[in-house]
Formats: C-alpha cells, structure tokens, sequence
C-alpha cells in the first residue's frame, strides 16, 4: 500500500490544495499527521478538505489548542497564541468538533503515526537524544511492533534511523527524494510540513511510504503563496506569519 | 494586520502577581526610558550601552527591526519592569544562533519574571528556526546563573578575567548555551 503522508498543513488551502492535486493516482491512502489549524487563515477550508478526500488525520497540538484544550494556547509564544485565538474565533462549531474527535494516536499495520511524539503531541523529535528515545522505545516493543514511527511538528523533513546496533543516526535524503528502508532497522520519518514548511525551502513537502516496497518518498510542491499572503494580511493575522512562507522558515 | 502591541499575553509570577508579556513598539519610548530612569547603577553595571542616555533609547527606537532584535517587554499596571532582547543575525556561521539579554526590575528578583521573559524567547526562538542560545554575563551575577539554569541553559565556558567592571576591575565572564528545540516544549502540559 501507498500512503501519502502529510503534516502541519496550519489553514494553508493552497498548499493543501496543490499537494492533493500532486498526489494523484500515487497514493492509496492519505494519512495527516496533525496540525490541520494554526497559523494561516484558511481553518475551515482545509478541514473540509480533509473530510472531503477522506484523509485520516490525528490531532496536532493546535488542533487541540481550537477546540479540545483551549488552555494549550497560553503555553504558546506571542505569535502562535495570536494565530489560534483568531483560528479559535473562525472556526466553524462543526469543524471544532471535527478537530475535537480525532485520535492523537494512529496504528498502521507497520508502525505508528503521531504528531509530537508517540508520548506527547507536543514534543519536538528534533535532537539526537530526543530521536533516540523514540527509537529506543520502539526497539524494545513498548507501543507493541513499530519498526516505523510517523511524525511532524517540527516543519523539517528528517529521517532517523537506529541499525542492529542500536546506533541511532539521521539519513540523509537523496535529491530525488527516495529511500529504501532496510528491514532490520527502526525509522523516524518527518514529511516536513504543507502549509508552514521550515527547512529553508517555501514549497510544500509530504511523503510517499509504500508500505509494500518498504520506500519512502520525500516531495515538494510549489503552490500560489501570494494569495496564501494575500490571506493572512486580510484577515489581519501577525505580518510575521506571512513574511515566513515566502523563506519557508 | 495585527497590530504588534495586541501580541501580548499574560505571565503569573510566583507570588500571584500577573505581568504582561508583549514586544516594544515606538510609542513605548517613555515607559522604557522611565524603566531604565528607575535602576540603580549597580542594576545597570553589566548592561552593553548607557541606556540612561537618551541619546541611544532614541537610537533603539528609530531602528526597531525585529528580524535582528526582538525585544520583549514585561508590564505590571502599564509600568515596564522588565527589558529582554533576543538578537539575530541573518546570514552566515551565526544564522542559527541568538543571544539573548535580559534586565529585570529588582523590584521583581527571584520571583520568577526572569525564567518567564527567557521562556518566551526561548519559545519565540523555535518559532524563529534558531537552533541554540547564547547567553554570557560575569560569573558573579549568582541571580542570572540560576535564571538562565531554570531556562534551560547551562554553562559551557568561564574565561577568567575578560572583561573589567565600571571600578576597572576585572570579571570573570560565564557562557551560557541551550539547544532550543530541547526546552520548547517544556511548558506544555494539559
């Protein structure tokens, strides 16, 4: 099976768009790793969306931040805060209690998909100690068999892997994006984000893992940033949430 | 657009105290040189340049760019008590790095609006993509080394006898360095 696997899409229809209309007839399935809310100005948009395909999606930390613990904004910075009370006040009560019943958790036949972390929605895997943790854990069958875990959060593609060893590393991804995984080993894999990617490249990113080939494949998108701007700047959201797609920081 | 002195939000202190959180803005100029009016010499020893001189408030103001220098400021009751900066650079072998400088009321010491003004840098720097902070100061400011500990920073370096205090003598100066993505996160619980 290929599942096409996306991440912080944040209200981005655009970008949400365009990497929908690329993964035609690539995928069998569309799996989202949270965060469909957050940021940019399009929540109910990419919510319907989401129903509309019949992607499976699980809860990101804004997500819950709109509709299931509210409380989770005061945690966040100026700007993020700023994004959610205006998502908060945006969203339609029909697609909070969308975003209100996904699961944090989502069980593939070979592995894991979470947001965070598979302990935290909001935790970061983004330094060495933090991914060997994770791969730790999933070597000695703590979440049961997961040779590969699914997550998000931090914007940036990334590929952990831990070997027989028990050596834990960061691969690098080709540029055609494509990599083999060996059987014997445990993965972390980040498909970047849709709708705020961070890696210093503005263009959508989301990954194809054929479950079947054991491969992954990274990809990147170009979508219609100025009206995503255009957006933002109309419905009077931080200029810094706009300034930032066109960097892709 | 959202105005920048709507992004603010509320801090509680140890004591129950609620501040305000929010970045400076140009209509902030009197309350900030009123804060800076307030402190001692002795509150101001360590800080980089004479911000009792109107002179160079002005200066900050008129050049207020927050891809180089965020500034952050704490109210209480529409009075400044607390100034925390968070600078950048843009390009090169620094880009990932920001250093962060903080002065903070006596008035409230060691009621934790120090560690709340560097955790909000601290989470405004993820949202940046910096990837580590910086921090230095002299050795004995024991009040700043358990700050910027309960932040999430620790000591990597003292380099004995650096720098000289305003008597010309000298001081031993502590780096402090904390890797971002690894405190972020630190604050969210439900």
């Amino acid at each position: 099976m290929r599942v096409a696997v996306l991440s912080d899409i944040h209200a981005n229809i655009e970008a949400f768009q365009a990497v929908v209309r690329n993964l035609e007839h690539r995928a069998d399935r569309i799996l989202n790793l949270g965060d469909l809310v957050g940021y940019n100005a399009s929540p109910n948009e990419c919510v319907e969306l989401a129903i509309d395909i019949g992607m499976r999606s699980i809860q990101g930390n804004h997500d819950q931040a709109a509709s299931c613990y509210p409380h989770l904004a005061d945690a966040f910075n100026i700007y993020a805060r700023a994004a959610i009370l205006w998502t908060r006040n945006n969203l339609t009560d029909e697609n909070i209690r969308y975003l209100d019943g996904l699961e944090e958790i989502y069980r593939l036949s070979c592995g894991l998909a979470c947001h965070g972390s598979p302990e935290n929605t909001s935790s970061y895997i983004a330094l060495p100690f933090q991914s060997r943790a994770t791969l730790k854990k999933m070597k000695k069958g703590f979440w049961g068999k997961v040779d590969v875990c699914l997550f998000g959060h931090t914007h940036k593609r990334k590929i952990w892997s831990m070997d027989v060893r028990g050596k834990v590393a960061p691969v690098e991804i080709p540029p055609d994006g494509t990599i083999r995984l060996n059987k014997e080993e445990f993965y972390l894999l980040n498909p970047g984000s849709v709708g705020q990617p961070r890696n210093g490249d503005p263009r959508s990113s989301y990954l194809i893992f054929d479950t079947q080939q054991n491969t992954v494949r990274f990809r990147l998108v170009d979508y219609d940033l100025s009206k995503t701007i255009k957006k933002i700047v109309d419905a009077d959201l931080p200029e810094f949430l706009a300034k930032r797609l066109m960097h892709g920081t | 657009m959202t105005k920048t002195q709507d992004l603010k939000k509320t801090g509680k202190l140890k004591d129950g105290t609620e501040v305000i959180l929010r970045p400076m803005v140009k209509a902030d100029r009197e309350p900030v040189g009123d804060f800076f009016g307030r402190l001692t010499p002795s509150v101001l020893q360590y800080v980089r340049n004479d911000v009792t001189d109107p002179k160079v408030l002005n200066k900050w103001f008129d050049q207020l760019n927050y891809d180089k220098v965020f500034p952050l400021l704490a109210f209480k009751d529409n009075r400044v008590v607390a100034n925390a900066t968070l600078h950048r650079v843009a390009y090169g072998w620094r880009k990932h790095l920001g250093t962060v400088r903080i002065v903070v009321d006596p008035e409230f010491h060691e009621k934790g609006l120090g560690t709340l003004m560097i955790n909000e840098l601290v989470d405004l720097a993820q949202e940046f993509g910096l990837e580590k902070l910086m921090v230095e100061f002299p050795l004995r400011a024991h009040g700043a080394l358990v700050m910027f500990k309960n932040a999430g920073f620790s000591p990597r370096a003292v380099i004995e006898g650096l720098m000289k205090d305003r008597s010309g003598e000298n001081l031993d100066i502590v780096i402090m360095v904390m890797d971002v993505a690894a405190y972020a996160d630190r604050l969210i619980e439900r």
